[in-house]
């Protein structure tokens, strides 16, 4: 199933490349803003069992390349990178960066364009080292802080909209889905957005 | 523009603190671990206030705990019962770590015996400074213990985790299903290589404080740190990698669908570069 999808994806994709039509070119560059939320309500975070919040500002800065297909549709390319985050003690340095590709077409005379793609959501978490001594049944025991730099990769399924406030500006709502293919360990995080885009065609 | 980055980097938007078990990096070498709870025909959960049949149970849903996590590789599967005529687990002596690596008592026939994947038992081993102590003494306030008791180089082969059921006095007996679970769960984190961590919240965390139903952040970084995704082939499929194997040439096949994509940008920009030098 796995690897009946992503044949679709690349043969979609190859498609567009092949299609030499006028309406296939690279229309616009976008630059994007915005914040993405990881698995909302998935995490405890305090003793009393409550659950990590619907919307956690997390920031990333992204940019990207929009193709115009024939009959309303489009492919866009992204890449984007949060801001990193350390804890207090700097024993941890946690940030995202992902490659992203979207079907998109277009919709309300223009004004909406739904979105359909994947990405690669690479979570990199470096680690500085070093020892603390924590509590142990009782007395205390050395642990060990994480010393290595360390990814995960993440293939995912993208689903969003953006409206389309006028040429340059839009906003975009993204629905980002883990392990789609496991349920246990499926899981969603989204992004909501604000790009600047302009006209490469010219 | 800069300083904006910055300003945003310095935001306190969250707060990890999960730690390792040891000084090198110890992880299972297979990112699916078999977790059985054992039952020797004695009896030895009946302090706890369980069976061993509701620890089978317990295990379930503390293996789902750390399945649920997207971002690591790792998978416990819940193996159900394993059965002995002996009281090797129940009433056996964890190996003794010291807090050293490699641990040099684990191979001692005296021991629980080395395993191969997660073995959960009840222990009525109420021994002063053996598997629950306390300055020296035994402890019924101690409610699990946890050895990693089986290594080759730096994979764990097999963990032991024993609850603690010695005497009538044990405090486990007081907890519900709902936190032996928690407490499950915990021992089950270190059976796969975590520390505690300095998070109140955290499972991790050495007390069993309020409610814990679900993994924290901390806990998932942790899984993740250990047993991360990694890509393979054409990018759907994740394998488990060694963190240490981080630094060897990587597979030529991975990130395949970063290079279509980086392909697709290329043949776009080279187009769009060929149409304005044409036009000009």
């Amino acid at each position: 199933m796995k690897l009946i999808v992503l044949v679709c994806l690349i043969l979609l994709h190859l498609a567009a490349l092949a299609e030499q039509t006028a309406d296939y070119e690279l229309n616009r560059g976008y630059f994007t803003f915005g914040s993405l939320t990881q698995f909302p309500g998935e995490y405890q975070i305090d003793t009393a069992g409550t659950k990590s919040s619907s919307f956690d500002f997390h920031p990333y800065f992204a940019g990207g390349l929009e193709y115009t297909l024939p009959e309303d549709w489009f492919i866009t390319v992204e890449g984007g990178l949060t801001v990193p985050e350390t804890t207090a003690d700097e024993a941890l340095t946690l940030y995202t960066l992902f490659l992203r590709s979207d079907f998109a077409y277009r919709v309300l005379g223009g004004r909406l364009k739904l979105l359909i793609g994947s990405s690669i959501m690479m979570m990199i978490m470096k680690g500085n080292g070093g020892t603390t001594t924590l509590g142990n049944a009782g007395s205390s025991t050395t642990f060990y802080r994480p010393e290595l730099t360390q990814t995960t990769y993440n293939n995912t399924f993208d689903l969003g909209a953006e409206y389309r406030f006028n040429q340059e500006w839009g906003a975009r709502a993204q629905l980002i889905a883990y392990s789609i293919f496991d349920s246990e360990k499926t899981q969603y995080s989204y992004t909501l957005s604000i790009n600047y885009s302009w006209d490469l065609s010219q | 523009m800069m300083k904006w980055i910055s300003l945003l980097s310095t935001l306190p938007l969250h707060v990890w603190g999960f730690t390792l078990f040891a000084n090198v990096t110890l992880q299972f070498g297979h990112h699916e671990v078999p977790v059985y709870v054992v039952d020797e025909g004695n009896n030895a959960c009946a302090h706890g206030n369980f069976t061993e049949d509701d620890l089978v149970g317990y295990v379930e849903e503390a293996t789902r705990m750390w399945n649920s996590v997207s971002t690591s590789k790792l998978v416990l599967v819940p193996a159900g019962k394993v059965s002995g005529s002996s009281t090797d687990f129940t009433t056996g002596e964890l190996c003794n770590w010291d807090a050293s690596y490699p641990p040099s008592d684990c191979t001692n026939a005296t021991k629980v015996p080395q395993v191969s994947g997660i073995y959960v038992a009840c222990s009525t081993n109420a021994n002063d400074n053996q598997n629950f102590p306390q300055t020296g003494t035994y402890s019924t306030s101690i409610l699990a213990a946890t050895t990693m008791n089986n290594l080759s180089g730096t994979n764990i082969v097999g963990s032991v985790v024993l609850m603690n059921t010695a005497d009538s006095s044990v405090a486990i007996k007081d907890k519900s299903a709902s936190e032996i679970i928690a407490i499950v769960a915990h021992e089950l984190g270190h059976a796969v290589g975590l520390g505690h961590s300095e998070q109140t919240h955290s499972l991790m965390y050495e007390q069993s404080l309020g409610v814990r139903t679900a993994l924290t952040v901390d806990d998932a970084l942790g899984v993740s740190y250990l047993y991360p995704v990694k890509l393979d082939g054409c990018g759907l499929f994740g394998t488990i990698k060694r963190i240490d194997e981080e630094n060897e040439p990587r597979n030529p096949t991975g990130f395949s669908f970063a290079l279509i994509l980086l392909g697709f940008l290329l043949v776009g920009l080279t187009k769009r570069s060929f149409l304005y030098l044409k036009n000009k």
